[in-house]
This record gives C-alpha cells, sequence and structure tokens, in this order.
C-alpha cells in the first residue's frame, strides 16, 4: 500500500514538470498579458479556458488508476485558470474536465466530474474577491489542498458504501494533496513571478523616463555658449566653449556662464562628490545659488561664502561640491577667481605657455558654514586661454589603472595652437578617448574653454571706455624697436588665423610695423617705460590692427610727406614709413582719447591671391 | 638675415640677400653692404629673390647703398624681387633711381659700365 502510494507520488511528481512548461508557455501569450492589463477580450479568454480545460483532461488521462479511481491532477487546470485568469476560464475549464471525466464513468464519476467543476469556479470567485488579482503562491497552495479537501468530501458524501469510499480515499488522497499542491505552487510561483517581472519592468520604464527628462532638464540648465547675454562689443572680446558628458544620464558635473553686466561674464564650474541624480539635483542647487550670489555684485570670495552657507543649511544628506569661479572684465581682461577646493584652471598663454591658476585659498563647500574664501586675480592678453575642468578629466582612467593627469593636460593645452575653443575641446576630449581606450567612463567631465580676444576692434571704439582704466588687455609690448620682432609675431600669427593670404598679411606686417616704430621713437623721451599695445582684429573684408599708447599726442598722418618723386641725390630718409603705411592701408584712424593715442591701421583683405 | 657676396665676371659683383629686411634687421643690411661697396663691389646687384619683407629701414638701407655707390662712381640695381617687396619700393618711388630687373642678368648690364 505505501509502495503504491509512493509510486503514484512519483508518478504525479513527474507530470509537475509538464506543469512547469504549460505554466511558462501561458504567462507568455499575448492573451495572459492582457488578462493581466484587465483588457481581455472574449477571444482571450476561451483560448485560456481551452488550455486550461485541455491541461485539466491531460490532468485526468494522466492520472494512475487505483481501485477503481484515479489519482490525477485534474483539478490544477481549472485552480490555475480560476485563480489567475478569473470566473470565466475557472468555469469554463472545470466544465470541460468535468464533461470529460464524466464520459469517463468509474464509482467516482460523479463527485469527481462535481468536484472539478466546483473548484474552478471557486477559483474564479477567489480572484473576484481579491479584486481580480492572482492571490500569490501561499494563497494558491492553501487553496488547492482545501479543494482537494472538499474535492474528497464529495467522494464521501456520493460514494457508496462508505466503506469503498474510505478505501478510496485513504488511497489517493495523499498523493492527489501532495501533487495537485506541489503543481499549483510551481504554476503560481511561475505566474507571481511574471506579474513582478511586468511590475518591475513597468517600474524601470517610468525610472528611465523620469531619468531621461532629469537628464534634459539639467542639459536644458546648461548655458547657450553662443548667447551669453552680452552686447556685441562685449561678445566680440571672447570665444567659448564648453562640454558635460556624465559618467551616468545625470551628472554632478556643471558649468556655467552668465553675464553680470555688459562688461562681465562669469565662469563656473563646480563637481559635486558622487554621481548620478542625487549628485545633479544637489549640483542645481548649488548653481542656483551662485547664480542669485552673484547677482548681488559681490566679489567672488563672498559669493562663495554666501553659496557655502545656504548650502550647508540644506545639506541633511552630507554632500559637498568642489567650485570654481571666475569673473572676467572684459574691457581689460582682468580676471578675479575664487576656489571651493576645485582644480586649479589652466592658462594658455598666446604665445603658447601652459600654468594652472596660482591656487588661492578655498575648501569644499556645504561642510562648514563659517568658510571664508580667497581672491586670485589674473591678467589675461588677447588670446590667452584658460581652461576650466573638473577632475573627471585629469583622473580618466585607462584599462591598466593609470591617469590621464595634469601633464597630459597641460601638453594638450599647449599643443593646440591657434584653435578654436571648440577644436581645443574636441581635440582634449579625443586625447582622453584616446587614452582611455575600451575603459568606461567613470566619472563626469566637464570643461569650459574660454579665449580672450582682446578688447574687441571696432564695435568698442564707438564706447567712452578710457582705454587707461584697469590695465589694458591685448598684447602689451615694451616701446622698443627690438619688439618689432614680437609684433611681426604676432601679425603673421593672426594673419595666418584669418587666412588672409601673403599679400594682405604682408601689408598689415608693413603698416603695423612703421606705425610702431614711429610710436617707439616719439615716446622714448617721455617715459621710462614707455608701451604700446597690440590689437588685431577682423571685422567682414578688413583686417585691422590697433595700436595704442600713452605717449605725446602723435598722428602720424600729420608727419610731414615724404618726396617719392625725389631722385638719388635729392632723396632724404625720412617720412617714408608714414607714407607706406598709407599707401597698404585702406584707412588710418587716429584718436587721442584719454591721454592715449590710438591708431588703427586697416587693411583691406581683397579677394584671394590667385583668384584675382 | 643673410648677405652673401658673389663676384661675377667683370666688375660686377652679386649681393645675395634673405630673409626680412625690416627696423631690426635694416641695420646690419646696411652695414654690410656699405661694407661691400667700401671693400670694391661698387657695381652691385642685389638678389632679393629670397627676401619677403622689406620695410622702410630696409629702403633707407637701398638708399644708403645707393648713394654710396653713387659716390664712387658705381650703381646699384636690384632684382629677382617678390611681389609685395616691390611694390613697396615702387610705391616709394625707388624704382626713379634704382633699377627693378627680374633677373641678375639684367642687372648687372644695368651696373656694368656704359661703353
Amino acid at each position: 500500500m505505501i509502495d503504491t502510494i509512493i509510486h503514484t507520488a512519483v508518478n504525479l511528481l513527474k507530470d509537475v514538470g509538464v506543469v512547469v512548461v504549460v505554466a511558462y508557455l501561458v504567462t507568455r501569450t499575448d492573451a495572459y498579458a492582457r488578462v493581466l492589463d484587465r483588457r481581455a477580450s472574449f477571444r482571450d479568454r476561451l483560448l485560456l479556458t481551452l488550455i486550461f480545460g485541455l491541461f485539466s483532461i491531460w490532468g485526468t488521462v494522466s492520472g494512475s488508476e487505483m481501485l477503481g479511481a484515479t489519482a490525477n491532477t485534474r483539478d490544477l487546470g481549472p485552480t490555475m485558470g480560476g485563480l489567475a485568469a478569473g470566473p470565466f476560464v475557472g468555469i469554463g475549464a472545470g466544465l470541460i474536465g468535468a464533461v470529460q471525466r464524466l464520459a469517463m464513468g468509474g464509482v467516482t464519476c460523479v463527485p469527481c466530474s462535481l468536484a472539478t467543476f466546483f473548484i474552478g469556479a471557486a477559483a474564479g470567485a477567489v480572484y473576484e474577491l481579491n479584486r481580480r488579482r492572482f492571490i500569490g503562491v501561499v494563497g494558491a497552495v492553501v487553496f488547492m489542498a482545501l479543494a482537494e479537501t472538499f474535492h474528497m468530501g464529495l467522494v464521501f458524501l456520493l460514494v457508496h458504501p462508505f466503506s469503498e469510499a474510505l478505501e478510496i480515499v485513504k488511497a489517493v488522497y495523499p498523493p492527489m494533496l501532495l501533487s495537485n499542491c506541489a503543481g499549483v505552487a510551481v504554476f503560481a510561483l511561475i505566474f507571481a513571478n511574471r506579474e513582478r517581472e511586468r511590475t518591475t519592468a513597468a517600474a524601470k520604464a517610468r525610472i528611465d523616463s523620469e531619468i531621461a527628462t532629469a537628464r534634459a532638464i539639467q542639459r536644458g540648465l546648461l548655458p547657450r555658449t553662443d548667447d551669453l547675454g552680452l552686447g556685441d562689443a562685449a561678445a566680440a572680446a571672447l570665444s567659448v566653449a564648453a562640454c558635460l558628458e556624465p559618467a551616468r544620464d545625470v551628472g554632478g558635473d556643471l558649468y556655467d556662464l552668465f553675464a553680470l553686466d555688459d562688461d562681465r561674464l562669469c565662469l563656473v564650474i563646480g563637481d559635486v562628490a558622487g554621481k548620478g541624480v542625487a549628485a545633479g539635483l544637489f549640483m542645481s542647487a548649488a548653481d542656483a545659488l551662485v547664480h542669485a550670489a552673484s547677482m548681488t555684485g559681490r566679489p567672488v570670495d563672498m559669493i562663495l561664502e554666501i553659496v557655502n552657507k545656504e548650502l550647508w543649511r540644506r545639506n541633511d544628506t552630507l554632500m559637498f561640491v568642489t567650485l570654481f569661479i571666475g569673473v572676467v572684465r572684459l574691457s581689460t581682461g582682468e580676471l578675479q577667481y575664487a576656489s571651493a577646493g576645485h582644480c586649479p584652471p589652466l592658462v594658455r598663454r598666446r604665445a603658447g605657455g601652459v600654468a594652472m591658476l596660482p591656487s588661492v585659498r578655498g575648501a569644499v563647500l556645504a561642510v562648514d558654514p563659517g568658510l571664508t574664501f580667497a581672491v586670485g586675480t589674473e591678467r589675461l592678453a588677447a588670446g590667452d586661454v584658460l581652461l576650466l575642468y573638473t577632475d573627471g578629466v585629469t583622473e580618466a582612467t585607462d584599462a591598466a589603472g593609470e591617469l590621464f593627469g595634469d601633464e597630459r593636460l597641460e601638453r594638450s593645452l599647449a599643443d593646440i595652437g591657434e584653435g578654436t575653443p571648440d577644436e581645443t575641446i574636441a581635440r582634449i576630449m579625443d586625447n582622453i578617448g584616446r587614452f582611455v581606450g575600451e575603459a568606461e567612463q567613470f566619472d563626469d567631465i566637464a570643461m569650459v574653454v574660454f579665449r580672450y580676444e582682446g578688447k574687441a576692434g571696432a564695435g568698442r571704439e564707438s564706447r567712452p571706455a578710457p582705454a587707461h582704466e584697469g590695465a589694458p588687455a591685448g598684447v602689451r609690448l615694451p616701446a622698443r624697436l627690438e619688439e618689432t620682432a614680437r609684433l611681426a609675431e604676432l601679425v603673421e600669427a593672426f594673419a595666418g588665423r584669418e587666412d588672409v593670404g601673403l599679400t594682405v598679411a604682408h601689408d598689415l606686417a608693413l603698416a603695423a610695423e612703421e606705425a610702431f616704430t614711429n610710436i617707439v621713437r616719439h615716446s622714448l623721451r617721455h617715459s621710462s617705460e614707455p608701451w604700446v599695445d597690440v590689437y588685431l582684429s577682423r571685422k567682414g573684408d578688413e583686417v585691422r590692427v590697433r595700436l595704442e599708447d600713452a605717449g605725446p599726442a602723435f598722428d602720424p598722418r600729420s608727419a610731414p610727406r615724404a618726396d617719392v618723386s625725389a631722385g638719388l641725390d635729392d632723396r632724404v630718409p625720412g617720412g617714408l614709413g608714414v607714407h607706406l603705411m598709407k599707401n597698404v592701408c585702406r584707412r588710418i584712424d587716429y584718436e587721442r582719447r584719454d591721454g592715449h593715442n590710438v591708431l588703427t591701421l586697416t587693411v583691406a583683405v581683397a579677394a584671394r591671391e590667385g583668384e584675382v | 638675415m643673410t648677405f652673401e657676396i658673389e663676384e661675377l665676371e667683370g666688375q660686377v659683383a652679386v649681393a645675395r640677400v634673405s630673409g626680412r629686411l625690416d627696423t631690426l634687421t635694416a641695420p646690419d643690411f646696411s652695414a654690410q653692404a656699405l661694407a661691400a661697396i667700401d671693400a670694391g663691389h661698387t657695381r652691385l646687384v642685389f638678389d632679393l629673390s629670397q627676401v619677403e619683407y622689406v620695410s622702410s629701414a630696409g629702403l633707407k638701407a637701398f638708399l644708403a647703398a645707393a648713394k654710396h655707390a653713387d659716390a664712387q662712381g658705381g650703381a646699384v640695381a636690384l632684382c629677382a624681387l617678390q611681389e609685395p617687396v616691390e611694390r613697396v619700393f615702387r610705391v616709394a618711388g625707388f624704382d626713379a633711381f634704382l633699377d627693378l630687373c627680374t633677373s641678375s642678368d639684367e642687372a648687372a648690364r644695368q651696373v656694368e659700365p656704359q661703353d
């Protein structure tokens, strides 16, 4: 007897394997997906009814014959159909299983058929009572145990004599209880899994969409480098580019650029400890505070003090920020900056040397409310480039664990030549990319490249800004004849950058040299350290060199004319320079402004050589 | 700026000049040119094919050389000027007393004693 029971149980358990396959397949049907979405059609229900009904029949025919009764898993189909898909499927599958069982006959055919039908209906009712949701693994197993007990109850009730009913129940109840409960447990596990999977996928889709929105907002908060809110004249005094490459979708690095007024541009770069959405949120708060504090007109160290206090007040999650803020006065090139533990920006001088901005005292923000900061001052000359970056740049790591490092960054910056800020960023990113290779980007990367172009040429001249206020921008050369070499270099580089052709380059260099040597001769006697500021600019089809000096008023246009028609005997070496200047320039403008000579030489950029 | 003298047949020498003749280099050029004339090369052709730039300082050096040669009964001529350089000479009216030739042979004929 015991052997038989064990044998039966083993057989039934083997069938559980089939259960797994059926359950898996059912959960992958579109019909079942629509049931979960509560939008199942009649056809969907009919399909599921048939599947569970056939499964019920399979349960019957695969069962083991014992004492004229069959130990079987017929109730499994209607149970799962009802529990997972509602009364329609439960009752339908129960009916199919019951009709088939009835047709088989035997002493238990009536109670067994009725039991299957009722169990299917009851399972459907449980689904309804559970607000049309599957009741879960434990609930399903308990239901199944109760259902099989009810099944046996019906056998007692409807099979006579009682002794025969008792024998049958004693033989089939244990294996049926075991196998059906095991079957329903497997079924329920797979169903519950499927449901969890769907919930997780839905939740993930929601989070993904929120992160995408956050990323879009963060991107949207970045300033547009092509419209900084400056006037035309001030905007012409700089060119700038920036990039932000979060390691994840949302990053803790941020840069910002905004005009404080028509002459001052604020440059900000920062890095929140950590990555991802939390860091991004904190950084947005920090940036908004920097914005607000900057508008008070306070100096950069005070701005950091205010931001630090406010961030500290709101810092429940113990984050911290490193931040660099610089304010450039575009009319003079003067840079004032402060740093809260941020890596010092690099300056590339026009001539090619690269150095870190001298570091200034200041610790990370949001940790200590009483911090104070120091102010650094630097003078940018025309052509100088400022590189602000976050440590994701220098700490970009290759597959071997080596860091990109300060040295590689400095070399990259030194190598940019006359590249625009956009090209500079592209070049540095390219260098980083090639260094890192296949290694995954570990930290956020942000960079701002700012090139000071010098006081804007034409546009600014109408402004009453006195030339001597602060230190002049442009390139200041000592007023000595030796400096004509440097002047020639400046003009040549400028002409090359502007691609104006050899003839124009020659004429511009000639005009510049003649004007410069004139100034040197006139200012030498009057000052111990005379200087000349040189500005080079292009506007449309004209290139200009503007020379400013603080020597005595001297308008070269009024210098004595050279007699260029004189023969060899009558020639005197004088006035030739001005004569050449007048001939190669389209225009020579001179202005005595605030005690300065401002001489602007304009050379026309004609059609390119060879194209005439 | 470099300056090299090459003696041709007859009494003519060619000064091959290269580089820039500007405020900084013109004094050196002028000194070498005058020294060459003093050394007897009073009939001197300046080959300027390698000169890309001449400013007023350079012009003055040529003026001084021309006057110096003239004072010693000689003459100077220029040849193979690059376009911008030639323009500078013409703008300054130096073509009135300096022959701007295309080749050194042509320039040499200009400075040879007239029979």
